[in-house]
């Protein structure tokens, strides 16, 4: 062991430049690797993560004060079907106002919120913990705990104080934390428990809210009946809401789908570019080096000892690329896990994944050291005599050319045929460029694609949503809106549920009242409603695939109702109908909230300070901004980005290794030409070409890689998440003029990898490499 | 390394420099050639002072007025002996069809033009030096530089080989022939010029020339 240590310590101390190569090369891939597995790993199931972790309840019962006291309530947790419950907590709905004082000439969109208001005085506890992440939990009046969701886009700091309205005296709290719990909507906060009564508005009704683990509830049919069961244990109408974890879980791995099939991706194309290249390196050095072998056989190595000092020489500088790799792979993963986590508004996860930081390096030390014995092992197995004369391992028959007629300079038209010299290296190398390729093709389009998604599903035409809080009727809130001059339209809506008979789900709908036509719904397919009892669906979810021209049964209010589905639109909402469809069985209810459009020109900030000034208690105004707000933009961005650069630095590392193996190889050939007089400017233009065509094949080959990457992987995003679109409504986000920036890019890559073998190729002695002394 | 040298060759000269190893012949022939620069002193060949020059200078210099033979030979084993001499005529800037008629003209005087689609490995030694040879006139250089051009032969070819540069010579071409054989370069050239420690120590007619 010893002399095979010794010569392979000397080879790493000897081959510094092959060394850096591998360790740099080593490192990416590890540090990519540990990256993409922590993040894989952390966020797959956030949810089941964020569960157990809080002791998430199976279920969450709002139960109506008016028809139900606390004890009864209290008392549903003996039930047998319960293994488990928290509660029950005073609730409320609240609005509030940021800022200390009630200024009601200053309400601005962004200021006045509607929040549940629970009163919880522990946050921890058996079942639903809630996390604090800033600040503190409450400890008395005054003061109020947001959810982290709610802060971040009320740009609300721990600290700053908040009014509530509906109440005669307007009490001023102070955000003195920021917490996280399994529940996904943002609009919730917590007081000390006997204060949520002061906080609730005149003639609103109070909550009790339960939480809930049952023994059996695996599945949405398990939670119907244990909801059966709860219902049947309160007074009749007591239920008033609930939402079960199901349901959380699906919104949660709805967003998350999204990004960990484009993250699964993204790892795979990198850790997919990186092995290639690493094979490539490894492989060169060793074919580089056959005399070198043949002089150890020489003098008494034996074949497994030749093996041994080539993949110790290649594991040296891999291993001491695992110990920065693994951490920095650990650090690089933490702001995604964190954008991640707060995008699913859950607690962050952990960088650090023990089975993930020991497999990775694992792995990679794997590839490294099979792409390191396989050539030595055939090295090893030559004439030593073979090896010393021949010195290099022999080139392919394709390596045989003729000069032919010269259409380009003859020193290009020599370089580009050394690129393929050796097939498998030029092959493996232009392979690396075409994985950088594709993915720069698929980041470009999945971004187009987004923008695209964002432009279908654009904020229709109205300006100005107005919710109705508390006592304060429609047609008084119809009557504040139309005073004001800039009105053009008024839509109310209101959300319902339409029982699906055979079905364990509810579809959630959305009933419009008004000239609902005008709002503008981008439309897919069909047309808008026009009468009763017919309907819109919406193209992002379509739990049951119905379809234009369907006529379906369900049942509203428990009511039976036919609905006759005349379009599809680019909408979030499931269903769509007119407000005739619902008067017909629930005839009291009225709109909760209003579509407002305003004439064009109108100031709608203005407006809304208007509005809101005109009911500052009952109205909350808000304008609407554009977008749809998908908010995984940032961290897609985050990574695109990131392994964009990364893939690159690859592509670049393994074009500038083949070539510095390449013209280590033709330094006789590179002093020869040289001594019948090729320039210097001459030999970096040859070794420049050999780059070009690498380049060229990797990119003409990565762009249709990268567009059916594009495609397979949006119809598997749509798929996994239930769209009905697919890739052929994204496919013009594809922009042939950035396929061809993308095609240049890799080129230009390939020919940045090539100048520092050029430029020492061209300082080639002839003196030295040909013995001329 | 060379000390203290003041030398002319003049034109159709067929001049022999000779000493043990480490004398300096082949500085020599490299300072004549522009791969090496004299540390102090000139160079010039063909009227054309090499100090001052670039390297992409002395490159399109070399490539037109020097023709080299190595005692190795230094084909380019990926090209054929065609290609191997074509390559020299278009590195020169030469018209491809004149190029191309010459080259075979040449293989065909040294005898191997029936091998010209052959590759280098195929060919024996004798045969890979007369690739090099045709290699370094293809451009008509005003010198041919030939360092130890025997020196990988046996003696037979060796002498083949000798036969050519003399009758190259013969037609006019300067050549300047690096060698530790006295008797081959007392046989062979007109000029035998002896060096030591990069000194020369003698500038002297050859006793027998053996030549015709």
């Amino acid at each position: 062991m010893r002399p095979v240590l010794t010569k392979a310590f000397a080879d790493v101390r000897r081959h510094r430049l092959q060394t850096l190569v591998v360790f740099v090369i080593a490192a990416l891939a590890i540090t990519v690797g540990a990256m993409g597995g922590t993040l894989l790993v952390q966020t797959s199931s956030p949810y089941d993560h964020a569960f157990a972790e809080l002791s998430g309840p199976h279920l969450v019962a709002v139960f109506d004060a008016r028809k139900v006291t606390s004890s009864q309530v209290a008392a549903t947790a003996r039930l047998a079907s319960v293994a488990a419950a928290a509660g029950p907590w005073v609730a409320a709905e609240v609005p509030f106002e940021k800022g200390g004082t009630h200024l009601t000439a200053t309400a601005s969109f962004s200021q006045k919120s509607t929040l549940t208001v629970l009163g919880r005085d522990d946050p921890r506890g058996n079942l639903d913990r809630v996390q604090i992440v800033s600040g503190r939990w409450v400890r008395g009046p005054g003061e109020i705990v947001v959810t982290r969701s709610f802060a971040i886009g009320r740009a609300i700091l721990v600290g700053d104080r908040i009014t509530a309205l509906g109440t005669l005296d307007k009490s001023v709290l102070t955000v003195v934390g920021e917490a996280v719990d399994v529940d996904p909507n943002p609009d919730r906060a917590w007081v000390a428990s006997g204060l949520v009564a002061s906080l609730n508005p005149v003639d609103a009704p109070l909550s009790y809210v339960m939480a809930y683990r049952f023994r059996v509830a695996s599945s949405r049919s398990d939670i119907r009946a244990d909801l059966n069961a709860l219902e049947a244990a309160v007074p009749a109408g007591a239920l008033a809401n609930y939402s079960s974890y199901l349901d959380f879980r699906d919104s949660y791995n709805f967003n998350n789908s999204l990004i960990l099939t484009f993250l699964l991706a993204f790892v795979v194309l990198a850790v997919g570019a990186v092995a290639v290249i690493v094979a490539n390196v490894v492989t060169g050095a060793v074919l580089a080096s056959y005399r070198e072998i043949g002089i150890l056989k020489a003098i008494g190595f034996t074949p497994r000892q030749v093996v041994g000092v080539f993949v110790i020489q290649m594991l040296l500088p891999a291993l001491a690329a695992c110990l920065v790799a693994v951490p920095l792979g650990a650090i690089a993963s933490k702001p995604l896990l964190d954008q991640a986590a707060q995008a699913l508004s859950l607690p962050p996860s952990s960088p650090f994944v023990p089975i993930v930081d020991v497999l990775v390096p694992a792995l990679g030390i794997s590839v490294i050291a099979a792409a390191a014995a396989l050539p030595a092992l055939r090295a090893g197995r030559m004439n030593p005599v073979d090896a010393i004369t021949t010195g290099t391992a022999p080139l392919g028959r394709y390596t045989k050319r003729r000069i032919g007629r010269w259409w380009f300079p003859g020193q290009l038209v020599l370089g580009a045929g050394d690129a393929f010299a050796r097939p498998v290296r030029g092959g493996l190398t232009a392979v690396a460029i075409l994985v950088g390729v594709a993915t720069l093709v698929f980041a470009n389009g999945l971004y187009s694609a987004i923008l695209k998604f964002n432009d279908l599903f654009a904020q229709p035409n109205f300006q100005v949503t107005v919710s109705r809080l508390g006592g304060y009727s429609d047609p008084a809130t119809i009557e504040v809106l139309q005073r004001q001059p800039e009105t053009n339209l008024i839509v109310g809506v209101r959300q319902f549920a339409a029982a699906v008979p055979g079905q364990p789900d509810p579809v959630p709908g959305t009933i419009f009242s008004g000239r609902s036509e005008q709002l503008g719904y981008r439309i897919a397919e069909g047309r808008w409603f026009a009468k009763s009892n017919e309907a819109v669906l919406g193209v992002v979810l379509n739990p049951y695939h119905w379809r234009v021209g369907q006529e379906v049964a369900v049942r509203v209010e428990a009511e039976n109702v036919r609905l006759r589905i005349v379009g599809t639109c680019y909408c979030f909402w499931t269903l769509g109908i007119d407000w005739s469809t619902y008067a017909a069985v629930a005839p009291n209810a009225q709109p909760v909230d209003y579509l407002v459009q305003l004439r064009p020109g109108t100031n709608v900030d203005a407006y809304v300070t208007r509005v809101s000034a005109a009911q500052p208690d009952f109205l909350f105004p808000e304008a609407i901004s554009s977008g749809t707000g998908l908010n995984i933009e940032a961290i897609l961005d985050a990574m695109v980005a990131a392994l964009a650069l990364i893939l690159g630095a690859i592509a670049g590392l393994g074009v500038f290794n083949t070539l510095l193996l390449t013209t280590r190889e033709r330094v006789r050939d590179i002093a020869i030409l040289k001594a019948l007089g090729m320039t210097p400017g001459q030999v970096t233009a040859m070794v420049t070409a050999s780059a070009g065509v690498l380049g060229l094949v990797g990119a003409l080959l990565g762009i249709p890689a990268g567009i059916g990457l594009y495609r397979y992987l949006i119809d598997a995003m749509a798929r996994l998440a239930g769209f009905s679109i697919s890739s052929d409504t994204f496919a013009s986000a594809i922009d042939p003029a950035h396929l061809l920036l993308v095609a240049l890019a890799g080129v230009l890559v390939a020919l940045l990898g090539a100048i520092l073998p050029a430029r020492w190729a061209a300082r080639t002695s002839v003196v030295n490499v040909l013995n001329l002394e | 390394m060379i000390d203290d040298l003041s030398l002319q060759v003049d034109e159709g000269e067929f001049t022999a420099i000779m000493g043990p190893s480490g004398s300096g012949k082949s500085t020599l022939l490299n300072l004549v050639a522009g791969l090496d620069r004299p540390t102090s002193g000139t160079v010039t060949v063909g009227g054309i002072a090499l100090a001052g020059l670039s390297e992409a200078e002395l490159a399109r210099f070399r490539r037109s007025h020097i023709g080299f033979v190595f005692q190795f030979f230094h084909l380019l084993n990926n090209l054929n002996v065609f290609d191997n001499v074509l390559i020299a005529a278009q590195l020169s800037g030469a018209k491809e069809a004149a190029s191309r008629v010459r080259t075979q003209q040449l293989l065909n005087e040294l005898g191997i033009g029936a091998k010209a689609r052959e590759y280098p490995a195929k060919l024996s030694g004798g045969e890979r030096q007369r690739v090099a040879i045709a290699r370094a006139l293809i451009n008509r250089p005003a010198v041919v530089l030939a360092d130890e051009p025997t020196g990988a032969l046996d003696t037979s070819t060796g002498e083949q080989v000798m036969e050519l540069l003399v009758a190259l010579n013969q037609r006019g071409q300067t050549i300047l022939l690096a060698s530790h054989d006295l008797k081959l370069a007392g046989r062979y050239t007109r000029r035998i010029i002896n060096l030591r420690d990069g000194k020369m120590t003698a500038d002297s007619q050859p006793l027998d020339t053996g030549r015709k």
